[in-house]
C-alpha cells in the first residue's frame, strides 16, 4: 500500500517534469531522457524515503524474508542439503531431550511431589538401600518429626475369581497414610480409613479405573459392590484415576488393586528381621529440608538400632527425593546422551556453515552490487542471518517431525529399560527447547558467512594465482573429525561390550526353557499338605505335555529382578554379635527337577530330589562361590547351615554358580552366595505365605519353546480351574532384556556415531573439492610447469590428511575423557581400550582421506589449458 | 547559463519546504518548482533530497498528507502543515533569523578586517 503510494507520488513528479520539458519544447524522448538524468535513480530515492519514514522493522524484517526465500529457493539443492542436515542434528537432539523432559525434569504426578522422599533401610556394604522391615517403618512413623505423614507400599498380586475368566491382578498392599502422602485422589468413592488400615479391619479394596471400565463397564454404582481376591471378599470402595500411578513400578505392569496394608498376615511382617518389600515415602513438613530429615531419621535408626540389636545393629535410614530414587538408574546415562547427540548438533553447524560459506563466495558478486546499490554492511549481515534462521528454522520443524517419529520408535524399545516412559512426550519446554536450538544453531553457522562477507573486501585486493587457505575452513573441518570421534568410540566401546556380554555364559541354559507364573487357587493354598500336593499335582500335569522335557518350581528366577536373600550362619562357628556381620546368601527354594531344566551343572554331592520331603531332614545346596566362601579349604558336604530365622540344614550337594542379576554379574557384588532347598521342607506357615505369591515354573522343552502356551494354560486348567496361569515367555528373552538398555544405549550411540561420521565426511568432502575448486590456476600452472597427475592428487589429499589428523589427534584426547561416562556401561572393555581407540582412530582417517581423494582426482585430472584459461 | 547553485545547510531545507507548504497545501513537484523560482533559480531542489524530507516532516507529525486531484485531472499527494508544523515552522524560523544575523554580523566583520 505505502509502496504503491510511494511510487505513485514519484511518477507524478516525473511525469510533471517530462510534461515540462515538452511544454518547452523539448520532444517526447528527449524530455523523458532529461528527466530521467536529472531524477537520479527512482529507486534509491525510494530507499531513502523509506528509511526517512523510520519504516517499520517489521516491514523490513518482512522484506528479508521474502528475498531470503526468493534466494533459498533459487539454490534448492542447497537449500534441502542444510535443511536436511539440520533437522537431523536438531531433530536427534529434540528426541533425547524429551525423553530428558519427561524421565528427569518433569516433576511427578503428585501434587507438591518434590516434598515427597523415599526412606530405605540401609545395611552397608550389602545393601545401600534395602526395602524396611514393617515394625520399623511403624517406629519410624511413629518417632519422626519432620515428615508431615509416612506411608508403606508393597506389592501383593491377587487372583481375581467369580465373575469371568479368573485373572491374575497386580496390586499392591499400602498404608491408608501411604495414600495420602502421594495425594491419591479416587473419582469415585475415597481412600481407606485409619479403622480399615489395621490388623484385622474390614477387607476393602481400591480399584483402578482400567479394572472399572475392564471388569465392570464403568459402573457409577461400583460402590458396595465387592471383587473376590484370592478367595476372598473385599468391599470396593472407591475408582483410582488412570492417571495415578504408584511409585516404584516395575516396567508396564500397572496396579489394578490396592488394598490396606496393615491387614496382611503374612508372618515377616510381625517380623523386623525381615525385609518384605515395604517401600516407604513420605511427605516433608513444610519448611523442613531433605538434610533435616536425614539428620532426624539417623537419630531415629541409632535410637532402633539400640533397642533392637539383633535386627538394627549397623542398619540406617537413607531419605532422598522420590525423584531422584525413581530415575536414579538413568540419569547419567540420559545426560551422556544428551552430551552425545549435542555433538552431532555441532558437527551439523560445522558442516552447514561450510556450505553456506562456499555459498558466501559465490554470492560475492550480487554482495558486491548491492553494496554499490547503497546496501549497508550491517543490512546485508542481517540478510545473511535472516537466511541462516530461515534455514534453522525449517530444520528445526522438519527435526521436529522427526523427533516425534524418532520418540516414538525409541519408547518401543525404551519403555521396559527407563522409568516414567509414559511422560515422554511434546510440551512446551520440548518445543521452546526446539526453538531455542533453531535459533542457536542459525547464529551459530550464520556468523561464519557474515564474518566470511566482513573480510572479503580485504580479500578481494589480494588475489593472486594461488588461493588463499581459508583457516577457518579448515578450523571447521578439524572440530568436526575431533567431534566425530568420541561418538565413534563410545559406539565402538558398547559394541565391544555387548559382544563380550554375548560370550558370556550365564551358568545355565536359557535356551529351550519355557517360563509361567502360575498362581494357586485360594482352595489350593488353604493348608500345608494341599500346597505341597499343588505344586507336585502341576509339575507331574505339565511333564505329560508332549513338547515337555521337565518341570520345576523355584522361588527366585535368575535374571527377573527376583532377589530373595537373607544372612546365613555356618553351624560350628563362633556366633556373630550381629545380623550385618553375617554373608547375605541368595536363597532359591526349588523342586527336585530345577536342575534339569536350567542344566545348571552337579559339581558335588546331589541336588535335592523326590526324597528330600517335609518328613525328612532339612538339606541344602550351595553354589561353588559359596563353598569356596565359607569352607575354605574344607569339605562343605554334610556340613550344616542356618539360613534367617530357620533351624540347620544339612548341605547335600554343590553346583554351578549362576549369573544371577545379569550377565555383567560381578562375582563381588552384593550378593554371590547361592543356596538352594526344597520348597516343600518350608514350614507350613512360611509355605502358605510363598504359595499365596506367584510360582514361577520353569520349563525344559525339547525344541522351540514358542506356541506352548495353549497347551500349558489347559494342562493348569485340568489340575485345578481356579488357577492362573500368566506371562509365559522364552528364557533366553528374560536373557535378553538384562541387556537391553546396554542394547539400546549402543543402538542410540552408534545411531549418533553414524550420522557424525556422515556429516564429518561430507564436511571434508566439501572443504578439499572447494579447495580444488579455488586451486585449478595453481593446478595449472603447476601442471605446465611439468607436475605430474600424482604430485597434484598427493598435494591435494595431503591437505586433507593433514586436517583429519589434527582432528584425529584432537578427538582422541577428547574421547580419553569423555568416555569416562561411559564407563559404568562397559563390560569386558577398559574405557581406554588401545585398540578400540587406534581402530576407530585409523578406520576415521581412511574415510576422511578416501572423502578427500575424489576431488583430488578430480583435480589432478584437470586439463592444465582449461585450468589455465578459467577465469 | 544558470545562476550557480548553493549548497543548502543542514536543516535548512526542512525550513523551506515548510515555509512554502504554509503558504497552502502543495505537492511535492510544486514545491520544488516553488523553491526554484522563489529564489530565483539560485536553489535547485534534488528529488532525492525532497521526498526524503518530506517525508521525515510527515513522519514526524509536522506535515499532513492528502490525495487530491490536480487541475489536469491526475491524483497527486498534497502536503498541508500541521499545527504541531506551523509552530515548528515559527521557532525555526525564529531560530534561522537569529542564525543569519549572527552570521552576517561575523561575515561582515571579517571582511571590515581584511579590508
Amino acid at each position: 500500500m505505502n509502496e504503491k503510494r510511494l511510487d505513485s507520488e514519484l511518477r507524478f513528479h516525473f511525469d510533471q517534469l517530462v510534461a515540462d520539458y515538452v511544454r518547452q519544447g523539448m520532444s517526447d524522448a528527449d524530455a523523458r531522457r532529461k528527466a530521467r538524468r536529472e531524477f537520479g535513480g527512482m529507486e534509491g530515492v525510494k530507499e531513502e524515503c523509506r528509511d526517512a519514514r523510520g519504516t517499520l522493522w517489521l516491514d523490513s524484517t518482512l522484506q528479508d524474508i521474502r528475498f531470503s526465500l526468493r534466494s533459498l529457493r533459487k539454490n534448492a539443492a542447497l537449500t534441502i542439503t542444510v535443511v536436511g542436515t539440520l533437522a537431523l542434528g536438531i531433530g536427534a537432539n529434540t528426541a533425547i531431550f524429551s525423553v530428558v523432559n519427561g524421565v528427569l525434569l518433569r516433576d511427578l504426578s503428585y501434587p507438591r511431589a518434590d516434598r515427597v522422599v523415599a526412606l530405605f533401610e540401609t545395611t552397608p556394604p550389602q545393601l545401600p538401600q534395602a526395602s524396611a522391615a514393617y515394625l520399623n517403618y511403624l517406629d519410624w512413623r511413629r518417632l519422626n518429626g519432620t515428615c508431615q505423614e509416612l506411608g508403606a507400599l508393597r506389592w501383593g498380586d491377587f487372583n481375581l475369581t467369580g465373575s469371568g475368566d479368573p485373572e491374575r491382578l497386580h496390586g499392591r498392599m499400602v498404608s491408608a497414610s501411604a495414600l495420602s502422602v502421594l495425594g491419591a485422589a479416587p473419582f469415585i468413592g475415597r481412600t481407606f480409613t485409619p479403622e480399615e488400615d489395621r490388623a484385622g479391619g474390614k477387607p476393602v479394596v481400591l480399584i483402578s479405573e482400567s479394572l472399572w471400565r475392564r471388569r465392570f463397564s464403568a459402573d457409577p454404582g461400583i460402590l458396595g459392590r465387592s471383587l473376590t481376591l484370592n478367595g476372598n471378599s473385599y468391599a470396593v470402595v472407591g475408582v483410582l484415576p488412570a492417571s495415578f500411578e504408584f511409585p516404584f513400578r516395575f516396567g508396564s505392569s500397572v496396579e489394578d488393586v490396592a488394598t490396606p496394608l496393615a491387614q496382611s498376615t503374612d508372618p515377616p511382617m510381625q517380623d523386623r528381621l525381615f525385609h518384605p518389600g515395604i517401600r516407604v515415602v513420605g511427605r516433608l513438613k513444610t519448611g523442613v529440608s531433605v538434610e533435616t530429615a536425614r539428620a532426624d531419621f539417623t537419630r531415629i535408626a541409632r535410637a532402633l538400632a539400640q533397642e533392637y540389636p539383633k535386627a538394627n545393629q549397623g542398619h540406617g535410614i537413607s531419605v532422598t527425593p522420590l525423584k531422584d530414587v525413581l530415575v536414579s538408574g538413568v540419569s547419567g546415562r540420559l545426560y551422556l546422551l544428551l552430551g552425545a547427540v549435542g555433538f552431532v548438533l555441532l558437527i551439523a553447524c560445522a558442516n552447514v556453515a561450510n556450505l553456506l560459506l562456499a555459498r558466501a563466495t559465490a554470492r560475492e558478486p550480487e554482495i558486491a552490487m548491492r553494496t554499490a546499490l547503497g546496501a549497508s554492511r550491517l543490512r546485508i549481515i542481517r540478510q545473511m542471518l535472516t537466511e541462516s534462521l530461515l534455514l534453522s528454522f525449517a530444520g528445526g520443524l522438519a527435526g521436529l517431525l522427526l523427533a516425534s517419529l524418532g520418540t516414538s520408535v525409541l519408547l518401543k524399545s525404551a519403555a521396559r529399560v527407563l522409568p516414567r516412559s509414559e511422560q515422554i512426550g511434546m510440551d512446551g519446554r520440548v518445543l521452546l527447547f526446539t526453538f531455542a536450538t533453531a535459533v542457536f544453531t542459525g547464529l551459530l553457522f550464520g556468523l561464519a558467512p557474515a564474518l566470511q562477507f566482513s573480510r572479503s573486501q580485504m580479500r578481494k585486493s589480494g588475489r593472486g594465482i594461488v588461493a588463499g587457505r581459508h583457516a577457518f575452513r579448515d578450523l571447521l573441518v578439524v572440530v568436526q573429525v575431533a567431534l566425530a570421534l568420541p561418538l565413534l568410540v563410545g559406539g565402538a566401546l558398547m559394541i565391544r561390550t555387548l559382544w563380550n556380554l554375548r560370550g558370556v555364559d550365564a551358568g545355565f541354559d536359557s535356551h529351550n526353557m519355557l517360563v509361567a507364573e502360575i498362581s494357586f487357587s485360594p482352595a489350593a493354598v488353604s493348608t500345608g499338605p494341599s500346597i505341597r500336593r499343588a505344586y507336585a499335582d502341576l509339575i507331574r500335569r505339565i511333564e505329560r505335555i508332549p513338547a515337555i522335557d521337565s518341570v520345576a518350581a523355584t522361588g527366585n528366577l535368575p535374571m527377573t529382578g527376583d532377589d530373595s536373600a537373607a544372612p546365613i550362619w555356618v553351624e560350628g562357628r563362633p556366633a556373630p554379635k550381629t545380623e550385618s556381620d553375617l554373608p547375605i546368601g541368595l536363597l532359591y527354594p526349588a523342586t527336585p527337577d530345577y536342575l534339569r531344566v536350567t542344566k545348571i551343572p552337579l559339581l558335588r554331592g546331589r541336588f535335592i530330589n523326590q526324597h528330600d520331603s517335609e518328613k525328612g531332614s532339612p538339606v541344602m545346596v550351595i553354589d561353588e562361590t559359596a563353598a569356596r566362601n565359607l569352607f575354605p579349604n574344607e569339605d562343605p558336604i554334610g556340613r550344616r547351615i542356618v539360613v534367617g530365622t530357620g533351624g540347620p540344614s544339612q548341605i547335600v550337594g554343590v553346583v554351578g554358580h549362576v549369573k544371577h542379576s545379569g550377565l555383567d554379574d560381578d562375582v563381588t557384588a552384593r550378593f554371590h552366595l547361592q543356596l538352594y532347598y526344597p520348597v516343600v521342607q518350608l514350614p507350613d506357615t512360611f509355605l502358605k505365605f510363598v504359595a499365596t505369591g506367584v510360582q514361577t515354573f520353569v520349563l525344559r522343552t525339547t525344541s522351540s519353546p514358542l506356541g506352548l502356551d495353549d497347551a500349558l494354560r489347559a494342562a493348569v486348567r485340568s489340575v485345578d480351574p481356579e488357577d492362573v496361569v500368566s506371562n509365559i515367555r522364552p528364557m533366553d528373552e528374560i536373557v535378553a532384556g538384562t541387556l537391553a538398555s546396554r542394547r539400546l544405549l549402543l543402538i542410540l550411540l552408534g545411531t549418533f556415531a553414524g550420522i557424525a561420521l556422515l556429516l564429518a565426511s561430507v564436511g571434508i568432502y566439501g572443504v578439499i573439492s572447494y579447495s580444488v575448486s579455488q586451486r585449478t590456476r595453481e593446478i595449472g600452472i603447476r601442471m605446465a610447469l611439468g607436475a605430474r597427475p600424482g604430485d597434484i592428487l598427493r598435494s591435494v589429499v595431503g591437505q586433507g590428511a593433514i586436517l583429519s589428523l589434527t582432528g584425529i589427534a584432537a578427538g582422541v584426547v577428547a574421547s580419553f575423557f569423555l568416555t569416562r561416562f561411559l564407563s559404568s556401561a562397559l563390560f569386558g572393555v577398559g574405557r581406554t581400550d588401545p585398540l578400540t581407540f587406534g581402530g576407530v582412530a585409523i578406520g576415521l582417517g581412511l574415510i576422511a582421506i578416501s572423502a578427500s581423494f575424489l576431488p583430488a582426482l578430480r583435480g589432478s585430472r584437470a586439463d592444465p589449458l582449461a585450468a589455465l584459461r578459467c577465469e | 547559463m544558470p545562476p550557480p547553485k548553493s549548497d543548502l545547510p543542514q536543516g535548512t531545507l526542512d525550513l523551506l519546504i515548510l515555509k512554502v507548504i504554509a503558504l497552502g497545501p502543495i505537492h511535492g513537484y510544486a514545491i520544488a518548482q516553488r523553491i526554484q523560482q522563489i529564489s530565483r533559480e539560485a536553489l535547485q531542489v534534488q528529488q532525492g533530497s525532497l521526498y526524503p524530507a518530506l517525508h521525515r516532516l510527515e513522519n514526524k507529525g509536522f506535515l499532513a498528507a492528502d490525495w487530491k486531484e490536480t487541475e489536469t485531472g491526475r491524483e497527486a499527494k498534497y502536503y498541508r502543515l500541521t499545527t504541531k508544523g506551523r509552530s515548528h515552522l515559527n521557532a525555526e524560523t525564529a531560530n534561522w533569523k537569529r542564525l543569519a544575523t549572527a552570521v552576517g554580523l561575523i561575515v561582515n566583520f571579517a571582511d571590515g578586517e581584511a579590508r
